[in-house]
């Protein structure tokens, strides 16, 4: 499987595909339009008050190559995936390209990261970090005190771009920018519609190229692309794998989700940023802008990072059931395993429906054993098909 | 029971005040079993929670972390890890968080700790990790507990050598934004607490615990720059850890002041009478990280061979410097506020962290650090690298070990001594002759 030729054959996939593939000259080519850049790390940057200011929000995707500096300053508890984003701010691979670097509290670690990069401004003036910012939602708790104090961090996170850009940001501003954004998600999960069911027409592969690839492109233009590619996958073959949902470590690049569908399974949907949850619902039009972004943000299918654990043992089956996933992989870098935690509960809910599950642990980047992991992949395509539990 | 140590784990015990606090916290612990049989309210909290409201509200409580330590020192991890294997879970992530809810997999609890933890009928836990709040959940459901979760916020201002304002100008430290909320934070726990209990929070008595650990904490203050000042020095983390941590459970209690004075007299007097720990005292250590609770003798293995004595751990400078609080008469909840939520930044976020240990290794005259990273905590984020820079460029060797604090069974004992040796050999030594 991995992208198949009537992929490959489509105009928009290989606009996307190249996007994907050559994220700074996408990144660049967006620049040409003279916007000061907003990079927005984590899941939960309100990318609609990015908009709404004339700025160019840009979605950091981590440096996959060598990466000296996550080896210098960060501890081994950072996982492969936040080695990542980190190089990426830290190498030259984006120099001079960032104005304004946004993180959001979608996970510990960003927070980690986000005081490092505060303290590494202040001990190495000369390399010129970004003028950073944080977006501190409440989003494990949904209370009323998580929803207030999440309506208030949009406010001053308003208030602050307004700065940025130096002219005020309107209801008007923001709810165009909404609706923009909607139209660009409502393409996505149409796109995603043709991943899920028996019917399922694209490859996981195919489908994190194509949403991570339109990341990188201006929303108009990346909504088109996303349209016109899911007109020509309708008829694109169905896919013959066993259908999985995927959730553990992000991934933002193709090789595990290929390795995945060489052994016979196919990633129908991903509770991951780079991937389904990006579109996950609409901001409402129909309330002050302000208040419908940040119960967007609030509202969103639930991460493992920042949900609890009956939470995600409720929403996973269900999803499972939505998607017509026949399985489950759980997929964790090495000390990004807080899934752990999540795991029992989530199998023993899914063993009495009948779907199985495969947990991956302790993966690096690069990959250590590609066999290995090919192997269990494969053993575990068997399994779901033989339908032991 | 674990398996045979080939090495000593048992440290000497030089002082009376540890002992006095060991013999009541078990005959607290005993005591409270009876509280709980007899239907009393029964709290467990994180190490980053406000006790203070359940000391002034009469509600007794266990901490997490440090029910942790009495598990790891009576070698007891190992087994209940592998109960969270068994489980499910993993034996070899989070040890330091998980001890308790281990505990409650155990199917014969009897034989824990002081005949075991009982069953909490309250959590209280401070955001800090998704990991820590899903075990929390776990404990939670566990215990057929009731929740109560404290948001907490992101430090947004960031003051160079935070211990000048801390006690005074605590309002500067912190920041207006992040106080308030917190401040109200607290305000919806004292409520759930009396609903929940049928306790009331007593003001008075509120203000009464606050100015209690005050008085405690600057006792604390005074034996800590006793040591720091006294060369050889009379005491050494084994003879103060165990005091502080039992002593600051009960924090805000007259026991505590009284035994936080107690440390400071027995201390004083061993200066005022010139006795040292280590009398060939010739290197002074400092120990960054959680405490080795399964292995405190480790504390001590370099003292013969070397002369080297680990004098500072953040057990006592984190009582000394982190929570005394003025003013607390004006707004006392506002005030412990400031106290919990600025507490882990102090170890956790740069600069504050890594200022403060080169401060207190200045004061303290140390001559290397030696620094334990836990390998198993996914939440493990000092911004080491800068730690150990500040430290080394203020003329601070620093060793890195990396090891499981809490399971004794990953202990591996010959090559954390090999590291501390070569510190100790090659670059302590060679800088002091
Ligand atoms: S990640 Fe670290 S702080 Fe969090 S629960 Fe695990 S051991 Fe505790
Ligand atoms: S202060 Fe740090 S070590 Fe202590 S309980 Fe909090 S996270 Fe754990």
């Amino acid at each position: 499987m991995g992208i198949r030729s009537c992929a490959e054959n489509s105009l928009a996939f290989r606009e996307l595909k190249w996007a994907f593939d050559n994220k700074r000259k996408a990144i660049s080519k967006m620049m040409d339009s003279g916007k000061k850049t907003v990079w927005m790390m984590g899941d939960d940057v309100p990318e609609e008050v990015i908009l709404a200011a004339g700025m160019l929000p840009v979605r950091l995707c981590g440096y996959y190559g060598p990466r000296p500096n996550a080896d210098k300053y960060l501890e081994i508890s950072f996982g492969a995936y936040w080695r990542g984003l980190f190089e990426a701010i830290m190498n030259d691979e984006y120099k001079g390209m960032m104005d304004f670097l946004v993180l959001s509290n979608s996970s510990d670690i960003i927070q980690k990261l986000y005081y490092y990069l505060l303290e590494l401004k202040r001990m190495e003036p000369e390399r010129r970090l970004p003028v950073i910012e944080y977006v501190d939602y409440s989003l494990f708790t949904k209370d009323f005190r998580s929803q207030e104090h999440n309506v208030s961090e949009t406010k001053e996170f308003i208030a602050k771009v307004e700065g940025w850009c130096g002219s005020k940001i309107s209801d008007g501003d923001l709810a165009d920018a909404i609706k923009v954004l909607n139209e660009y998600k409502k393409a996505l999960r149409a796109f995603s519609a043709l991943r899920y069911g028996k019917d399922s027409r694209v490859t996981g592969s195919e489908a994190i190229t194509a949403i991570v690839g339109s990341f990188y492109f201006d929303k108009a233009k990346a909504t088109e692309l996303i349209k016109n590619l899911t007109k020509e996958a309708e008829s694109w073959p169905k896919v013959e794998a066993v259908r999985v949902l995927y959730t553990g470590s992000m991934q933002e690049t193709a090789e595990v989700y290929e390795l995945m569908e060489a052994a016979g399974l196919n990633v129908v949907t991903e509770d991951k940023l780079f991937g389904d949850r990006y579109a996950d619902r609409d901001t409402d039009p129909t309330i002050p802008p302000a208040r419908a972004i940040a119960s967007r943000y609030i509202n969103r299918f639930p991460s493992s990072e920042r949900a609890f654990i009956k939470e995600r043992a409720g929403f996973i089956p269900e999803r499972i059931k939505e998607v017509g996933a026949e399985g489950m992989v759980i997929f964790m870098n090495h000390n990004d395993e807080s899934y752990i935690w999540d795991f029992p509960k989530q199998r023993d809910v899914l063993k009495k429906m009948g779907i199985q599950t495969l947990m991956i642990e302790d993966q690096y980047y690069p990959l250590k054993d590609k066999e290995e992991l090919s192997r269990r992949f494969a053993s575990f395509a068997r399994t779901v098909k033989g339908g032991q539990i | 029971m674990s398996e045979e140590k080939k090495y000593e784990t048992r440290s000497v015990k030089r002082l009376n005040t540890p002992k006095l606090t060991s013999a009541y916290q078990k005959e607290w612990f005993m005591g409270l079993r009876k509280r709980i049989e007899a239907g009393e309210p029964f709290g467990f909290v994180g190490a980053n929670t406000p006790m203070e409201i359940l000391q002034a509200m009469d509600i007794p409580f266990v901490v997490n972390q440090w029910w942790t330590a009495i598990c790891a020192a009576k070698q007891m991890g190992p087994r209940f890890y592998d109960l969270l294997e068994q489980a499910g879970y993993r034996n070899d992530i989070c040890s330091y968080c998980s001890a308790a809810y281990a505990c409650s997999l155990d199917p014969k609890p009897e034989e824990g700790p002081w005949g075991g933890l009982p069953h909490p009928t309250l959590l209280i836990c401070a955001e800090s990790c998704s990991s820590g709040i899903k075990i929390e959940e776990l404990m939670t459901e566990a215990f057929g507990a009731e929740a109560f979760r404290i948001h907490h916020y992101h430090q947004d201002v960031i003051k160079d050598n935070w211990w000048e304002l801390s006690c005074d100008n605590w309002e500067e430290l912190v920041g207006k934004k992040r106080i308030d909320f917190y401040e109200n934070e607290l305000r919806l726990l004292i409520s759930f607490l009396e609903q929940k209990t049928g306790h009331r929070l007593d003001l008075n008595r509120l203000i009464e615990t606050l100015n209690n650990v005050n008085e405690q904490e600057t006792y604390y203050r005074m034996t800590r720059d006793l040591i720091a000042k006294t060369v050889p020095a009379p005491v050494t983390v084994t003879d103060t850890v165990n005091a502080v941590m039992q002593a600051q459970w009960h924090r805000g209690t007259r026991w505590g002041v009284e035994m936080a004075k107690s440390l400071y007299e027995e201390v004083k007097e061993l200066v005022d009478k010139g006795i040292p720990a280590v009398p060939n005292e010739k290197i002074r250590l400092l120990w960054i990280g959680r405490g080795l609770w399964f292995n405190l003798a480790f504390y001590q293995h370099f003292e013969e061979k070397y002369g080297a004595a680990f004098i500072w751990t953040m057990y006592l400078g984190i009582a000394a410097d982190g929570y005394i609080r003025h003013n607390v008469e004006e707004n006392p909840i506002r005030s412990l506020a400031s106290r919990f939520c600025f507490l882990e930044d102090i170890l956790h976020v740069p600069p504050f962290n890594s200022q403060w240990f080169v401060k207190e290794a200045r004061n303290n005259q140390i001559d290397g650090v030696v620094f334990l990273v836990p390998e198993n905590c996914m939440n493990n984020g000092d911004f080491s690298y800068n730690i150990i820079k500040s430290l080394e460029d203020a003329g601070f060797p620093v060793c890195v070990l990396r090891a499981d604090p809490a399971d004794s069974k990953k202990w591996n004992q010959e090559n954390m001594v090999a590291a501390v040796e070569e510190l100790i050999e090659n670059r302590i030594i060679p800088r002091k002759s």
